[in-house]
């Protein structure tokens, strides 16, 4: 594959497919077992079965931390989670999910498809591409 | 990576990196106790304090920073970087000259150069 056809890939070929995904009335504990028996750091909010936002593992912590008095079993994941995450197509291509990331300061984007979350591309995704990009750099300079 | 001139001690209070945070505009505060890098404190490690008053004066940068951060030198090379940062599950690394912080390499630099890399590729 040349390089210049990477860009053009779609988001979906660099994705992590198939996330776990937790109800917006779900509690912030439920939540955080979900993000530790998984190995994720961020979970696609779901209301009725649409994708309403999206918490991380930083998301719950900033909103305990806030109501230190009240207990994680009783906070609603709704409260905790960015509402109006970024949504992108799973044909998308990954350099213009990429540009719109960098222009607005985006960490994560959640990708549908027919109004399923089918992936999710993160700053960890993000990280995986960027090496893989300059391995290829070093190997083949004169690409 | 980001340069960075600015850290903030372990003491300190939250307010004190709130003023920091906001006079320089900045997204990311190596922390020092004495004059070794203890931890690293994020502008959205503080977004639990909005609506809550008189926490910031209180709560000390060491009960919210990540401590032991992931450091690297200015010459580490950019891919083993990436792939430390994706394999240890860490948004930044601090970049430490001589026991001297110099700067903070963060997933929002990655996307810099991860944007940069793929449209000089996609004009190729």
């Amino acid at each position: 594959m040349t390089a210049a056809s990477r860009s053009e890939r779609p988001i979906a070929a660099f994705m992590t497919p198939s996330p776990p995904t937790i109800d917006c009335g779900c509690s912030i504990a439920e939540a955080r077992e979900v993000i530790a028996a998984e190995g994720v750091r961020h979970l696609p909010v779901l209301d009725r079965g649409a994708l309403v936002g999206v918490a991380s593992a930083c998301d719950l912590d900033r909103l305990q931390l806030g109501k230190p008095n009240v207990e994680p079993e009783v906070l609603a994941v709704a409260e905790a989670m960015k509402p109006q995450p970024f949504i992108v197509d799973p044909a998308m291509p990954v350099s213009r999910v990429i540009a719109r990331m960098v222009d607005e300061g985006l960490n994560v984007a959640v990708v549908v498809d027919q109004a399923h979350v089918v992936g999710v591309f993160n700053s960890r995704d993000a990280l995986r591409l960027l090496s893989e990009l300059l391995d290829d750099e070093t190997s083949n300079p004169l690409n | 990576m980001t340069e960075t001139p600015f850290t903030v001690g372990a003491s300190q209070t939250l307010a004190t990196a709130q003023q920091i945070f906001a006079r320089h505009r900045i997204r990311h505060l190596p922390v020092l106790s004495g004059n070794q890098l203890v931890g690293l404190l994020s502008s959205r490690d503080l977004g639990f304090l909005d609506g809550v008053t008189g926490l910031a004066g209180v709560m000390k940068v060491a009960e919210v920073m990540t401590p032991e951060p992931y450091t690297v030198e200015p010459r580490a090379a950019l891919d083993a970087v990436a792939r430390e940062m994706s394999r240890r599950k860490i948004g930044s690394a601090v970049v430490v000259d001589h026991g001297r912080v110099v700067g903070v390499f963060t997933t929002v630099d990655a996307l810099r150069v991860l944007s940069g890399l793929l449209a000089e590729e996609a004009e190729a």
